[in-house]
């Protein structure tokens, strides 16, 4: 079963400030996005309407042609790009959150993963390290079978290691039936996993390729047209 | 697996697989990785292996069985072209440099 | 929803537990010191009380300050965890509201236990009879206020609830929810009051008193013989704050749901 998002006349406003502004936008299953633009342009603020933690002023997000609502937040699973987690929680609470609240988690894949990533499940969360948490999030957004996978910076301000740990993770779960975003300000890191990018600016899109289309028809990395695109923005 | 982000990704994995039948690393008739597989070994997204197969299938230079998977192709002379050109393009790409250089 | 509960429970139930264990251990160590003796009389009912309403007023706030802190950090801080699940935000209120009218229902339950032991201590034959005569009117009681905890409890929900949604942007959350709440409180105590005027429905609440044939000071000479003793009081307000009540529990659940905005 394919999943689409249509995304049509979308707007956010905080207070006073429209940080999304009339965005259409439709997403294919199988597809990996990468939602690229510098910070403060409406990255986090997309994903989160499309997640439902922000409601849109205007506009409309649909889910397989359905209004998004609550239950949907079951096909769609987040990494969001702040501290997520309670202070008394161990790595194990976490699985054990994600294991009961989430019916599409994959408890033996996220064990496996645990150990993949080095995380002691008796570890106190708050004690880690920031790789090790970005590890962590990545870890248990990446155990479930989710139809829409939307991963707010999942490489930010982390070390080499885990970054290269933390990329061959989300290879490895790319699938047909899904959706993937991912939001990134290290282009380079990500390239090779990127179907198509979307670039935002001030809250517009201002451009959406095929990855590929821009390294044939330009002859650059999608690193140097975002560097393009961004200085003539 | 470095590949050049300055160039489609999918056109080095066909040049890849050329060296590779090239230097007989892959024989005529031989089943290719599965597409998850290719893109874990090479780290790339499964549908930039896609497109390559596609090429690849296109070229004529592989052909797919059902349910059995992708295949290179047992025709002999296009290995044999294969085999030649290879280490053509590489001499020419020498001379390029020199020429660039 | 019983998942959520869990959760919810396991979130504080330390400090709920550290609570009542230091009262019942502190209680136990003056049982144990033999300060009987200091509750005799009337200045022994005296520290009685006090330390009755010192048990209430303190454990009351604690467990309130709890509640509260439930609510506001999950939607502050903590927000994207329960609230990308695919519960409705009624299923989540609702739980967070059980942990905390069971938390209250254990509290109270404790503190009139307490007080049971402290009146035997005090040889007060009478309020140990009063007391013993009417468990389960006490057990209302302690049902009743424990609603009312809740309800107050709910009350804040609904304005924390609103400062997540619809006036996300607003700079200053806590001092709206303080604010409001004094005035929608002013404003929903003024029409209890007055519907409490316009419409009676009176209800009888049955205690068992006994008959006092002599009083001598503080205590009672002759047999005492129980017998049920009605009050009256009329139900309507009552039942308009448990309609207000579900109303906040209602919208919260609606703007939660509908117009996130963590």
């Amino acid at each position: 079963m394919n999943t689409r998002i249509e995304i049509a006349n979308l707007q956010k406003r905080y207070g006073r400030k429209v940080v999304i502004q009339d965005m259409d936008l439709i997403l294919e299953s199988g597809k990996v996005y990468g939602l690229l633009g510098p910070n403060g342009q409406g990255k986090t603020t997309l994903i989160k309407c499309i997640a439902g933690l922000l409601t849109p002023e205007k506009g409309q997000i649909l889910i397989n042609g359905e209004m998004r609502e609550t239950r949907h937040k079951g096909m769609i699973s987040m990494l969001a790009d702040k501290d997520l987690f309670y202070k008394w929680m161990t790595v194990q609470d976490t699985i054990n959150f994600y294991d009961t609240f989430f019916e599409d988690f994959d408890r033996a894949d996220s064990e496996e993963l645990i150990r993949f990533m080095e995380l002691v499940p008796q570890e106190k969360v708050e004690k880690l390290s920031k790789g090790m948490k970005a590890r962590l999030k990545l870890v248990l957004v990446l155990s479930r079978k989710a139809k829409i996978y939307l991963l707010d910076e999942p490489l930010s301000g982390i070390d080499p290691v885990s970054r290269e740990k933390i990329v061959e993770t989300i290879l490895d779960r790319i699938r047909e039936d899904a959706i993937m975003v991912i939001s990134s300000h290290m282009v380079h890191a990500i390239e090779s996993l990127l179907d198509e990018v979307i670039l935002l600016s001030n809250g517009k899109i201002i451009a959406k390729e095929e990855a590929e289309v821009i390294r044939s028809e330009k002859g650059i990395s999608i690193d140097d047209y975002y560097l393009e695109v961004f200085r003539h923005a | 697996m470095k590949f050049d982000n300055n160039r489609p990704i999918y056109l080095q994995i066909i040049s890849e697989i050329h060296k590779d039948l090239a230097s007989g690393r892959l024989v005529s008739g031989q089943k290719l990785p599965s597409v998850r597989q290719l893109a874990i070994d090479y780290k790339v997204n499964p549908n930039t292996i896609q497109r390559t197969f596609r090429e690849l299938e296109g070229m004529g230079m592989t052909f797919t069985k059902r349910g059995m998977g992708t295949f290179i192709t047992e025709d002999a002379e296009m290995i044999e072209e294969i085999k030649i050109s290879v280490p053509m393009k590489r001499l020419l790409k020498l001379y390029r440099n020199d020429w660039e250089v | 929803m019983l998942n959520l509960m869990n959760f919810e429970w396991k979130k504080s139930w330390k400090v709920f537990m550290l609570g009542i264990a230091s009262v019942l251990i502190v209680y136990l160590y003056l049982v144990l010191q033999g300060t009987d003796n200091l509750y005799r009389g009337e200045l022994g009912a005296g520290i009685a009380m006090t330390i009755l309403v010192m048990l209430i007023t303190v454990g009351s706030a604690a467990l309130l300050f709890q509640s509260i802190s439930f609510l506001s950090v999950d939607v502050r801080e903590k927000g994207y965890l329960l609230f990308s699940t695919p519960n409705s935000a009624w299923k989540i209120l609702g739980a967070k509201l059980t942990v905390v009218f069971l938390r209250f229902f254990i509290w109270g339950f404790m503190v009139a236990a307490i007080f049971f032991h402290m009146m035997s201590s005090l040889k007060v034959e009478e309020l140990q009879g009063v007391l013993l005569h009417n468990v389960p009117q006490i057990i209302f009681l302690i049902v009743i206020s424990a609603l009312a905890s809740l309800f107050f409890t709910m009350t804040i929900y609904f304005l924390i609830s609103i400062t997540a949604t619809v006036l996300a942007s607003w700079r200053h959350p806590v001092l709206f929810v303080i604010l409001a709440y004094f005035g929608l409180t002013y404003v929903v105590d003024w029409v209890a009051v007055k519907l409490g005027e316009l419409a009676t429905w009176p209800v009888t609440f049955q205690w068992n008193l006994p008959m006092i044939n002599e009083m001598n000071g503080f205590s009672i000479t002759g047999a005492i013989n129980y017998s049920a003793q009605g009050v009256s009081f009329n139900i309507v307000p009552a039942l308009f704050y448990l309609v207000i009540g579900v109303g906040y529990f209602m919208a919260a659940g609606y703007l939660l749901d509908r117009k996130l905005n963590i």
